[in-house]
């Protein structure tokens, strides 16, 4: 059964095909959203008018101009005619679908298209299994073949729980063959999966995240700092008392726009310190280490991004109101994405500060080819023995 | 933003929406008008969709008016890259929105209004909506040289188009919605949609640009104030409703409950630049970098606003070349995302040994390929 495209609305003669809001193979009840169509202007929803299932998508999706009454796809009444279409004019959509095979014991090699090669693991770069951002199945469906959801009852497996490899994450027959408890290596050969293995594993355990490229570059530059520098660590409680009043008296001088905080005094003393302890303000250079004589102070900040460390350039001469303006500034950049590279690379010190999130201490890595990291964690109130008696 | 007519006062918007005759005289062609308060565009396209989706048209008709604070709208099937300068709207902070409705690019500000007439998609008539639009601006100025063309745009003085028209078809319910020029900043206009991205190649509806004027250039008297009030006038005479405006809050869960799921929605990457059709880049550009200029090629597949392949084709040796593929591997699968490349690139230099000369060309090299996004 031919479905060609209709006239949606009253003066349309032609239309773009948008997106298809159905695969090959789903099924397609009466008044289902089938395909968007745009036309004249208008974004048009084109629905199913009659049951059946999605054989065979002629125009792919993005064809614009398409006449009034070109064919426009396939809809059979039965699943089981689905795969006679596969190889009707054959276009873009990797078909998923096996030939329907006879009685239930499945022999793996049935699949006809070379898409299903791909292993369950999606690599990043791979075209089979973009890791969208957005929830995988939309408005709660799970993207199925009808064999492989027939395959999935029989073997009692939960299909929330199989990782899809077909287009657009869609669950095969292959996925729910070789479906396994989380820590078995990729690809095993489909006939070994006991149903016992599979019934142990409860429905909901985990939730697979993605991970994004800018995750992984940043995972693997601080397991290189934390395997290849010999980190050792150094504690000190610093009594904050002068310095909050001090913040205090400052605040109520300083104009209103300007409000210290208590890092933009950590920075400062930071900075000085390394001016008096150059060794700590280094960077190893491989073939030497480089004393800096100016202290750039990385800052880090948490961003949806990731963990980014924009610079107070010049702290050891910088006022603290220069400090906090820069901080303030830097921040509100990293959180917005509008930082320039000038303003993040570099820097000889770090400094990272927990302390608002009550944390008392952490240790933290090291920013190559930086020789030091602060790590400061929050205050608290504390009686301290008197001197004297005066206090 | 309020109207200062002294005709509208604001009525429970539950009321009307759970029962719309109550009020009004419920005549074939009930119906009634409401306008946001809100210029946020994605609080007020929220409201469309929320509309759409809820509100049953069968018996009645509903005109929706708003203004929004500057910001770039593309419709549904377009890519943002090839319509406007987007480097440009981040730096002036002038939102990008993507609409649900179909149709080219279009610049709002608070010069502009935006009508949208909600119908059953039976009686949806988009000629209707426009000649009534024109009959009350030539009521409100009968000298005004104004007309709809056949492709819904409506002309001043038969060459300037001072409105566009979109529209969105569901299953049952229907939207047409267009815009009016009355004020806007035309120099804002022409650079936020006058795009500097070369070599993009895609099958996203392109816009039809057009000669722009605004109203107020042909008659300083007008307001904004004045053309709603003028064309609330006429939907009303039209519709033979009283001429009230109810003011509705966009952010007002009590009124239109689940309306902040929608607003977010709109306001997600993966709405605004994920739903890019897909596209490729194919553009080159030159670095200069101390005394020689170097020649750099890219080549990009983007899908779903991610990159799906990327080429870099840089001079040979200018860069060590496993850091190169490394960025390149990097940006494969990565958003084409001026922050995300800035980050990836921050964040790979670090792993490799510092050297004040290759971070400088790292540094042209991204700043180059950020650029393009």
């Amino acid at each position: 059964l031919q479905i060609t495209l209709p006239a949606l609305s009253p003066t349309m003669t032609m239309g773009t095909v948008q997106r298809w809001e159905k695969k090959v193979g789903e099924k397609l009840s009466e008044g289902d959203l089938l395909a968007e169509i745009e036309t004249d202007k208008a974004t048009i929803g084109f629905e199913v008018q009659e049951e059946g299932y999605l054989a065979k998508i002629l125009v792919p999706e993005g064809t614009r101009d398409v006449p009034l009454g070109t064919a426009l796809c396939i809809i059979v009444e039965k699943e089981s005619d689905i795969p006679a279409f596969a190889d009707y004019q054959d276009t873009a959509v990797a078909d998923m679908k096996a030939q329907p095979p006879p009685p239930p014991p499945p022999p793996p090699p049935v699949m006809a298209t070379p898409a299903a090669a791909a292993p369950p693991q999606p690599a990043a770069p791979s075209p089979a299994a973009v890791p969208t951002a957005g929830p995988p199945p939309r408005k709660g469906r799970i993207m199925v073949s009808p064999l492989a959801k027939k395959l999935a009852a029989e073997k009692g497996i939960d299909l929330a729980q199989v990782k899809g490899t077909g287009p657009d994450g869609r669950i095969t027959k292959k996925d729910v063959e070789s479906f396994v408890p989380p820590k078995v290596a990729p690809a095993p050969a489909p006939e070994a999966i006991p149903a016992a293995a599979v019934a142990a594993a409860p429905a909901g355990t985990f939730t697979d995240i993605p991970i994004s490229n800018i995750r992984r570059v940043i995972a693997q530059r601080l397991m290189q700092s934390k395997q290849t520098i010999p980190h050792y660590y150094l504690s000190v409680d610093v009594n904050m008392g002068e310095v909050l009043v001090l913040r205090k008296e400052l605040n109520q001088e300083v104009s209103d726009n300007i409000k210290l905080s208590v890092n933009d005094f950590i920075i400062k003393a930071s900075a000085l310190a390394c001016l008096k302890v150059p060794e700590a303000n280094s960077s190893w250079m491989d073939t030497v280490i480089r004393q800096n004589h100016v202290v750039d102070i990385s800052v880090a900040v948490s961003t949806p991004a990731g963990l980014i460390t924009p610079i107070v350039f010049n702290a050891h001469i910088k006022g603290l109101a220069s400090i906090s303006k820069d901080v303030v500034s830097l921040a509100t950049k990293a959180r917005e994405g509008k930082l320039q590279p000038h303003e993040f690379q570099g820097g000889t010190f770090t400094i990272s500060n927990l302390g608002m999130f009550g944390i008392k201490n952490f240790s933290a890595i090291i920013n190559p080819p930086q020789a030091c990291i602060l790590a400061v964690g929050s205050s608290e109130k504390r009686l301290v023995p008197a001197e004297n008696e005066k206090g | 933003m309020v109207l200062q007519s002294s005709l509208k006062h604001c009525l429970h918007l539950s009321c009307i929406l759970r029962t719309p005759k109550v009020g009004f005289r419920s005549t074939a062609t009930g119906g009634f008008i409401i306008q946001s308060t809100s210029n946020d565009v994605y609080q007020n396209l929220a409201v469309e969709d929320w509309i759409h989706d809820n509100m049953n048209l069968e018996n009645q008709q509903v005109l929706f008016l708003w203004r929004n604070s500057p910001t770039v709208v593309i419709g549904r099937h377009q890519n943002p890259w090839q319509e406007c300068n987007v480097r440009l709207l981040r730096q002036k902070n002038i939102k990008l929105a993507r609409r649900r409705s179909g149709g080219g690019t279009v610049y709002h500000d608070l010069g502009n209004i935006n009508l949208t007439f909600f119908t059953t998609r039976k009686k949806y008539e988009r000629m209707e909506n426009l000649k009534l639009v024109v009959r009350a601006l030539k009521a409100l100025r009968p000298q005004l040289d104004v007309h709809v063309t056949d492709r819904y745009d409506i002309l001043l003085d038969r060459h300037y188009k001072i409105s566009g028209t979109a529209a969105k078809l569901g299953r049952t319910a229907a939207y047409h919605h267009c815009t009016l020029l009355c004020n806007a900043d035309k120099l804002v206009l022409s650079s936020a949609l006058k795009s500097p991205y070369k070599g993009i190649k895609s099958n996203a509806t392109p816009s039809v640009p057009a000669s722009v004027k605004n109203l107020f250039d042909k008659d300083p008297s007008l307001t904004c104030e004045m053309l709603l009030d003028a064309i609330a006038e006429e939907y009303s005479t039209q519709h033979q409703i009283d001429h009230h405006i109810t003011l509705i809050n966009p952010a007002d869960e009590t009124v239109l409950p689940g309306i902040n799921n929608k607003t977010k929605e709109l306001q997600t990457w993966e709405w605004v630049y994920g739903k890019t059709p897909k596209f490729s880049v194919s553009t080159c550009f030159n670095m200069v970098y101390k005394d020689s200029v170097l020649d750099v090629k890219v080549n990009m597949e983007v899908k779903n606003g991610r990159i799906e392949i990327c080429n870099i084709d840089l001079p040979r040796q200018w860069l060590p070349p496993e850091l190169c593929s490394e960025l390149v591997k990097s940006l494969t699968g990565s958003k084409f995302c001026p922050n995300e490349t800035t980050t990836l690139a921050a964040t790979l230099l670090r792993v490799c040994p510092q050297d004040a000369e290759l971070q400088s060309r790292w540094n042209l090299l991204c700043e180059n390929m950020v650029t393009l996004m």
